[in-house]
């Protein structure tokens, strides 16, 4: 393939705006099973680092940048998880572009980025499951009714806004050290307006509105388990792996 | 001992996971197991120091090419200060959070919280320091907002989160532009190609200047020097036993950083100078706002404010050890003072009767005074106390103190606490004022020779090689001229704040009921507008974010 059509295909797939709009369709708007979403967390940005040739031109790293901030800035305002993660995904898939040829960044990194995602995909399921809508400040105490649910939603939406010590972190900062420090500069600043978006989602979902009765049930300790043993491993895998994700991934 | 210095971090981390796991009904217990693993990491951490202090050579855990934690003269004292100020915070919360629901989840928080300050103090690798850098962030975003049914704890835990994500930046920029300069992250070896190359330059940027100035700001952060100080008195709003950490602790880590990175500091004078002015507008600025509080803890707040702009500008004179002891001394009184603060707090809402002690009559009955000392001659006082300190300390200690820059901080120290001092005293109605002013300033001489004392020997065994030591005065060194136009200035100042002083007794209320003075209150009152100028750009910035969303619907 050539290097055009290679870069053509990969602005799809590490989606840079306005072609983010097929990525944030699927993953936020029309793929109802969570299943289906996670994929798409997972193969997306896969699929993107693997068409990602050596050769990126300078003016597809601003065009990046543009993207991530934009993306970063959107996911302020948004209250629905769904699209929340898809956003945060679009942002985040778009600074795989900005590392330097000798560091571009490889599936590890992807992965870093994607995984967390997937597993929140999963989590939005278990909360439209319980409560019709996994949307911010539209029913608050979760810490209170389902301590579980609000502990393992508090660490994924950590974990996918590269917090330390997931795997995402030493992505994050492998892109500050091998993009161009103006890059850098830009890249951290996504970074901190995740970490607000974050912490604004969370606060919907655990202060706000007092549930009204019948309270839905919490986690139950095999849901649990689906969700805490994958993101344990990644924990570990992310250690293990530190300096690969240091170095592009 | 490498053994123990793994073990430092690893017994917070063990209990915080441990008393996670506990039954909920078990809550008790979760507390005594936290108090006991703090117990054991502060003995662990006394015996690392003792080490140090009995002439244990300085290494590294990893080996200096790869060295993950310090075993250095720093991190033994700061291990020793953390564990110590957590054990008290610790043994606090066993009864003050006994009513809380979630107790053991405020331990397991608590501990990973003493973990990580470990872990940044022994941090010998640049990544390792990134992560708890980091990792303190988020673990106080969640100990602040304990309190998950008061919004105003919510939205200020926040603030504090977004400081110290901006905090974060300059610090991951520092390490970018170091690895690229020095291709390591272990902090022995790049120090060690730092002193033999200091002139590097990375993306056309002055390595050790770009780097220092960025490990400056985010210092700047963490300490909350002006214009990034706005969470530091709102963080209030947490559970008390936070606050004391906050203030005791974690906002010290500013001086830490400098003090790590001091290697590096030596190289770069003029990010000293910055520091200095920073921490100077800093002291002021804290010191005048506490002034207008009338809130016990937000005036305990601002007095960290201010007490962090001293500790900064010593850095910025190339008193490095001295912002060390400054740190210490401001961590064990002014965590104390938070939970003395909170039990007041607690006993004023339990009773609304006045304390009627004997400071109740003599500050609000205010009894007849016999006389009141000129105002010349307490402004005389003023200067001329911490001048014979200078003098004596240079006669006691280094006969080349005019040289060294900290003599400006004894000055300045001296002259703004005795400033303070002496105006309340003459503002006070006393019958025998003289033999009040007499013990006031035997009590600042006791202090600040005792401070110099102290910083000398905490100089010597944080910095052992006294090429160091001069090194760090001499990157913070300013020219003799500069030096006497400074004292020349703070002079100027003090005696003009006699003056006022002085108008202001004589004009009764005429100068407080001035339009300037009212004016002036206004803004301070408003804490100069920071805050809100910030709250303008957030608001700002979230309606952008969701007129954007409308805009750009389905991409």
């Amino acid at each position: 393939m050539s290097d055009a059509l290679r870069l053509f295909a990969a602005i799809w797939f590490l989606p840079l705006f306005p072609f983010s709009g097929v990525f944030v369709y699927l993953a936020g708007r029309k793929l109802r099973s969570a299943a289906a979403r996670g994929a798409v967390f997972i193969v997306w940005p896969l699929l993107g680092v693997s068409l990602v040739g050596a050769y990126v031109p300078p003016w597809l790293h601003a065009w990046a940048l543009f993207s991530a901030l934009l993306y970063a800035v959107r996911l302020l305002a948004m209250r629905d998880l769904r699209l929340w993660s898809a956003y945060l995904g679009a942002s985040a898939f778009a600074l795989l572009w900005l590392p330097l040829p000798e560091h571009a960044p490889g599936w590890l990194a992807a992965l870093g980025l994607g995984i967390p995602l997937a597993l929140l995909a999963q989590l939005a399921a278990v909360l439209e499951e319980r409560f019709g809508a996994a949307y911010c400040g539209l029913y608050g105490g979760l810490y209170l009714k389902q301590p579980r649910l609000a502990g393992a939603l508090t660490l994924l939406t950590l974990s996918a806004v590269a917090s330390p010590i997931f795997p995402g972190f030493f992505v994050l900062t492998g892109v500050a050290l091998h993009a161009g420090f103006a890059y850098a500069i830009g890249a951290l600043i996504v970074w901190l307006l995740w970490t607000w978006a974050a912490v604004l989602l969370l606060q919907g979902f655990m202060l706000g509105k007092p549930q009204t009765a019948p309270v839905p049930s919490d986690l139950s300790g095999a849901e649990l388990a689906a969700l805490g043993v994958p993101a344990a491993v990644f924990v570990g895998a992310g250690l293990f792996f530190v300096t690969t994700l240091l170095s592009g991934g | 001992m490498k053994t123990l210095l793994l073990l430092l971090p690893c017994i917070p981390i063990a209990s915080a996971i441990l008393v996670r796991l506990l039954p909920a009904r078990q809550a008790a217990l979760a507390g005594r197991i936290s108090v006991g693993a703090i117990v054991l990491t502060a003995l662990v951490a006394l015996v690392l120091l003792i080490g140090m202090v009995s002439g244990q050579p300085a290494a590294a855990l990893g080996g200096p090419d790869h060295a993950l934690l310090l075993l250095d003269p720093l991190s033994t004292l700061m291990a020793l200060v953390i564990s110590a100020i957590s054990l008290v915070v610790h043994v606090y919360s066993l009864r003050y959070m006994a009513e809380e629901p979630r107790y053991a989840h405020f331990f397991a928080l608590l501990d990973l919280m003493t973990a990580s300050l470990l872990l940044m103090v022994s941090a010998g690798n640049l990544i390792l320091l990134l992560v708890v850098w980091h990792m303190i962030g988020v673990l106080l975003y969640f100990l602040l907002g304990f309190e998950t049914r008061s919004r105003s704890a919510q939205r200020y835990a926040l603030w504090t989160l977004l400081t110290y994500r901006f905090g974060d930046i300059p610090m991951v920029l520092a390490a970018v532009l170091l690895y690229h300069a020095y291709g390591t992250f272990s902090l022995p070896l790049m120090f060690e190609r730092l002193a033999a190359d200091p002139s590097l330059s990375v993306f056309g940027l002055p390595v050790v200047l770009t780097a220092g100035a960025l490990i400056a700001l985010s210092a700047f952060a963490r300490s909350a020097q002006f214009m990034l100080h706005t969470w530091l008195p709102y963080t209030m709003e947490g559970p008390t036993p936070v606050s004391a950490l906050m203030h005791a602790g974690i906002v010290n880590a500013g001086a830490f950083i400098i003090n790590r990175f001091a290697p590096l500091y030596i190289h770069a004078g003029p990010v000293l100078h910055w520091v200095f002015i920073v921490g100077l507008v800093t002291a002021l600025i804290g010191s005048m706002l506490m002034l207008i509080q009338n809130d016990i803890k937000k005036s305990l707040g601002y007095s960290t404010m201010g007490q962090m702009g001293f500790m900064i500008m010593e850095c910025g004179v190339g008193a490095f050890s001295l912002a060390i002891f400054h740190l210490i001394a401001h961590g064990l009184f002014k965590g104390t003072l938070f939970l003395s603060a909170g039990g007041v707090i607690g006993d004023a809402r339990h009773s609304d009767k006045v304390p009627k002690s004997g400071v109740y009559t003599f500050v609000v009955e205010r009894q007849a005074s016999a006389s009141k000392p000129s105002w010349f001659a307490m402004a005389v006082l003023t200067v001329a106390v911490p001048a014979v300190m200078l003098l004596l300390t240079h006669w006691l200690i280094a006969s080349d103190i005019f040289q060294e820059q900290g003599a400006v901080v004894l000055l300045f120290f001296g002259w703004i606490t005795g400033a303070q001092l002496l105006y309340t005293i003459h503002r006070m109605e006393t019958t025998d004022p003289w033999r009040m002013v007499t013990l006031a300033v035997f009590s600042l001489l006791i202090i600040v020779v005792g401070y110099s004392l102290m910083s000398y020997a905490f100089g010597v065994f944080l910095y052992p090689e006294e090429s160091m030591r001069q090194a760090i005065y001499a990157a913070a060194g300013i020219s003799r001229p500069w030096f006497y136009a400074l004292i020349a200035l703070m002079t100027l100042v003090i005696l003009g704040g006699w003056l006022f002083v002085y108008r202001s007794d004589r004009d009764d209320d005429a100068l407080r009921t001035s339009p300037l003075w009212i004016r002036v209150y206004t803004h301070l009152s408003r804490e100069l507008y920071v805050s809100d100028l910030y709250s303008l750009f957030g608001r700002g910035l979230l309606r952008g974010s969701a007129q954007l969303n409308r805009w750009l619907r389905w991409l």
